[in-house]
């Protein structure tokens, strides 16, 4: 086993970590509510089926994989494209499909993460139009597609991961700085545009409430001073696991989902947030080594478009969580609450594993330049 | 334009590095909130639990050593106000509506309408008329709710034990103070969300978590003994006149406080009348110079030394004695007294001459066994330890000063406590007033009384010859003489100690502390009571005279009130023949 040898323990174990430390949370929780053992049980399943995924992901070259990348894509842009007419309507949302004939629900925008990615490496791996601007509007549009389909649900959190995953792709693709600066310019100035046109009133109160959270603390800004309550509350060691705060407890907070680093900082204190923190960082500086050292540009691409969504998602979700960042709804990787988006994250990990345990010899024409 | 593999090598680092500094950031800001700005976003996070409820939890009783209730808490109403929820144009009417209802400032009622706050008092413990009329008044934003009052059904017995609860119900003194965190219990709470005005929006968006309601606490004061200790301090206070005084009732063989009382008492009710001074329990917080009553200690430990026997004989110099350099005086002239007599009639020069045969370590080392100097570790909050120096400190006159009990100082409760040595053969034993744990309504018991904790003191022969010849003597024909009781034969001592100075050396001349501590019965002891009584100002002063008969009487109406069975003349006459002939001392 050649792939073995390679494989990197402790990016999986780093996983395997934060999904304890989550479930672990999820339960501390919500074990007061009626449902008691029914979150913690849920998401350890969905753990199990996470590695299950995981090994049959990884257990395939990620050639094989590769070549799915754009059939993959086409099937989930067709799947957004039918949740407007099929979709579940939830939360003032529609985001989840059910599977016909059966009761299982997904949200086809957790797997456009991932199908979006492999589309873009396997554009970009062979892509040498990069040194002009022109070169850039495959990609883009590419990434844009399912990205105003997700906008359309609304689902502006889960909408901008895919910038960042973009952007680190173009960027270490090739793309020129100059160009680069382009986009994010013609992207600022359509912010406006989103902000009157493209966001309902509910997502500009998240804004605003970032901006000052007392404009309407019982409203759009209650969950962040819930959350800096429960955080700054927690102090150096915390209050203790599954103290039961009041701030946690109050039906409403999600502190096992979006918020569960504010519960975490709560009851472990500034401990708890540094071990988060921390085991973060190893999965990241694993994953980016693993980009780094591979020589074969599909692999690469695709780990680092991974790593920058995760990554971005990571800063994203704690950053709220510390009034760093205006509140999107995305969830702290392998560590949140919920079914599709830890299945995702497992298999983003497969994936790099997979592509950490098997070095290629280099394909890409002038690669070797 | 081809980048070199170089360029893209560092490209990606450079993707890597900038989530790297992302990671930095968060946990720099994570440090910032949690542990730099910590203390001022707590607070703000304790505001904003204006979203939840507290739920009291009640208040335990506080129960006499036969389940007898002596606090217990009650539900009282207090009418409360949102001022948010008040509309700015009705405040006026509001205020003047509660102002004549409740009988409050009708300005200081508009002021908290005016603020901006979810909550404000407008009075606190109301009465049932009054809350109903407010409820009736239906005003907006004014709520009644109902809030706890502490009771103490006997009234002002036994209050400086007790103690009594602030306005926010807890403990300010006293077992109230003591054992506040068992009492109190853990308060729960109820979150709710609430709207722009404050109103809470109830519903399912409401979380409980209930409150732990506080144990009862049960004494090892028997209330019955506790009240006949009160009417005689009362009749102290009458007689005498003094400026405090305090009486404690021990149980020898367990250390329990039977009784513990201080003169004047006050209202724990309405404890804010009294000043606070007079809150204080002196039995355990004040000590003073025992005098006289602190002769038998010394004496004992002599005795047991063989340095004396109880026939040994000292001259008394008819009452002028020069040691030291100091004049030596006695109340009368004595010539020659046995080491017993001595005791019984109280001489101070013929203690001084067995204390300077002891010597400064001996009498030292007696006097923290029997211990004084050190607190006595009771369940009580402010306990002093008293005055006791170790011999290193000792000055020229110390020596002849101790036996006599100056240059010293105990508490009441040490008092009583040392002349338990005597009563129970020899224990120094750990006085306690706690009787046990009991469930908050006080049907179940969870923890007994704290063990009883014993350290010999004095050898069990030197103990009951102290308790049945010396200390029996000094009731018998000595200073005590006038108040032996009919049937219970009681020993004792009697102390008169002049008051210290405050704040600077030397006595204040004219100012006593009367003191007498009794053993009763003799034959078994059941009870030892000793009752002090500072600067006594009705004519009288000496402690056979002013606290002497108080202890008698609780003595003698205790022992009824118990039918502990009088000892009648023959046998009264065969329990002196006994302390004729006192076990013989071995010679020297």
């Amino acid at each position: 086993m050649r792939g073995l040898k390679d494989f990197d323990w402790t990016l999986l174990l780093t996983v395997l970590l934060l999904s304890a430390l989550g479930t672990a949370f999820i339960w501390s929780t919500t074990h007061w509510t009626p449902v008691r053992d029914a979150y913690p049980g849920q998401q350890l399943r969905w753990i199990a089926v996470g590695l299950l995924a995981l090994i049959v992901v990884a257990g395939v070259d990620y050639g094989r994989w590769a070549e799915l990348s754009y059939p993959g894509y086409a099937v989930i842009v067709g799947a957004l494209a039918l949740v407007p007419l099929f979709g579940i309507q939830a939360n003032n949302a529609q985001r989840w499909l059910q599977l016909p004939g059966t009761g299982m629900q997904f949200q086809p925008s957790e797997l456009a993460k991932v199908a979006v990615v492999m589309a873009l490496a396997r554009h970009l791996r062979y892509a040498k139009r990069l040194d002009r601007f022109s070169g850039l509007l495959p990609p883009l549009a590419l990434a844009g597609i399912p990205m105003g389909l997700i906008l359309a649900q609304p689902d502006l959190g889960t909408a901008l991961v895919f910038v960042p995953a973009l952007g680190a792709m173009l960027f270490v693709a090739g793309a020129r700085l100059r160009h680069l600066g382009y986009l994010a310019a013609a992207g600022a100035a359509a912010a406006p545009v989103v902000w009157f046109f493209g966001m309902g009133p509910g997502q500009r109160g998240r804004i605003t409430s970032f901006i000052n959270p007392e404009a309407d603390p019982f409203g759009a800004g209650w969950h962040l001073r819930q959350s800096m309550a429960a955080v700054a509350s927690g102090g150096a060691t915390g209050e203790g696991f599954s103290s039961g705060a009041p701030v946690l407890l109050t039906r409403g907070f999600a502190g096992h989902t979006d918020f569960i680093f504010a519960t975490i900082a709560h009851e472990w204190g500034f401990v708890g947030g540094v071990t988060v923190l921390l085991l973060l960082f190893l999965f990241f500086s694993r994953g980016f080594e693993i980009a780094r050292s591979s020589r074969e540009p599909y692999g690469r691409l695709l780990t680092t478009g991974l790593m920058a969504m995760l990554a971005f998602q990571s800063v994203v979700n704690i950053g709220m969580t510390l009034r760093l960042c205006p509140i999107t709804g995305v969830t702290l990787p392998f560590v949140s609450y919920g079914g599709t988006s830890l299945l995702v994250c497992f298999v983003m990990a497969a994936l790099t594993l997979n592509v950490g345990m098997r070095r290629k010899p280099v394909l890409a024409p002038g690669a070797l330049g | 334009m081809e980048h070199s593999r170089g360029t893209l090598d560092v490209r990606r680092g450079y993707v890597h590095l900038l989530f790297l500094a992302g990671f930095i950031a968060l946990g720099v800001r994570l440090a910032v909130i949690q542990v730099w700005d910590h203390e001022w976003l707590s607070g703000k996070a304790r505001e904003m639990q204006n979203a939840t409820l507290r739920l009291e939890p009640q208040r335990g009783m506080i129960l006499d050593r036969e389940g007898r209730a002596l606090a217990v808490t009650m539900a009282s109403s207090s009418v409360t106000v949102n001022p948010r929820a008040v509309p700015a144009d009705e405040r006026a009417a509001v205020a003047s509506r509660l102002a004549r209802l409740l009988k409050v400032n009708e300005a200081e009622v508009l002021e908290k309408l005016g603020q901006s706050r979810y909550f404000a008092w407008i009075k606190r413990k109301a009465t049932e008329a009054e809350a109903d009329a407010v409820r009736q008044a239906k005003l907006p934003g004014v709520t009644i709710v109902t809030e706890s009052v502490r009771r103490y059904p006997y009234g002002r017995s036994l209050c400086h034990v007790l103690g009594y609860v602030g306005v926010d119900g807890h403990g300010l003194e006293g077992i109230e103070a003591e054992f506040d965190a068992t009492l109190a219990g853990t308060p729960g709470e109820e979150f709710v969300r609430r709207d722009g005005l404050g109103r809470t929006m109830g519903g399912p968006d409401v979380w409980v978590k209930p409150a732990v309601h506080g144990r009862s606490v049960s004494l090892t004061v028997d209330i019955r003994i506790q009240q006949i200790v009160e009417e005689e301090l009362a009749a102290i206070g009458d007689k005498h006149k003094p400026e405090t005084a305090a009486a404690v009732v021990m149980d020898p063989w367990t250390g329990d406080v039977l009784a513990m009382a201080c003169w004047p008492p006050f209202d724990p009710e309405n404890y804010k009348a009294t000043p606070e001074a007079q809150r204080r329990n002196m039995a355990v917080a004040v000590c003073l110079e025992p005098g006289s009553t602190f002769k038998p200690f010394v004496a004992a430990g002599a005795l047991e030394q063989r340095l004396v026997r109880p026939e040994t004989m000292f001259d008394c110099h008819n009452g002028v004695y020069v040691m030291g350099g100091r004049t030596l005086h006695d109340v009368h002239e004595y010539g020659m007294l046995s080491v017993r007599d001595i005791i019984v009639y109280s001489s101070n020069i013929g203690m001084a001459q067995i204390g300077a045969l002891m010597g400064p370590e001996m009498i030292y080392a007696y006097l923290r066994a029997y211990g004084f100097g050190r607190k006595t570790g009771i369940e009580l909050p402010g306990e002093t330890a008293g005055l006791l120096h170790p011999p290193k400190a000792w000055g020229k006159l110390t020596i002849s000063s101790v036996p006599m009990g100056q240059e010293v100082a105990v508490s009441p409760l040490q008092l009583t406590a040392g002349f338990c040595v005597f009563a129970n053969g020899g224990w120094r034993i750990k006085p306690r007033v706690l009787g046990g744990l009991w469930d908050t309504e006080g049907r179940r018991r969870l923890q007994g009384p704290p063990a009883p904790v014993f350290e010999r003191a004095l050898q069990e022969s030197t103990a009951r010859l102290m308790c049945h010849d010396l200390l029996a003597g000094v009731v018998a024909r000595g200073t005590a003489r006038s108040v032996a009781i009919e049937g219970y034969p009681m020993a004792g001592k009697t102390g008169t100690a002049q008051l210290t100075r405050e704040g600077a050396r030397g006595y204040e001349p004219g100012t006593y502390a009367a003191a007498f501590v009794g053993i009763a019965p003799v034959e078994t002891p059941r009870y030892v009571i000793g009752v002090v009584c500072r600067k006594p100002s009705g004519g009288s002063y000496y402690g056979g005279v002013v606290s002497a008969p108080a202890v008698a009487k609780i003595a003698e109406r205790t022992l009824s009130m118990f039918r502990v069975p009088r000892v009648t003349a023959g046998e009264e006459e065969r329990t002196v023949a006994l302390k004729d002939a006192p076990p013989p001392a071995r010679r020297r």
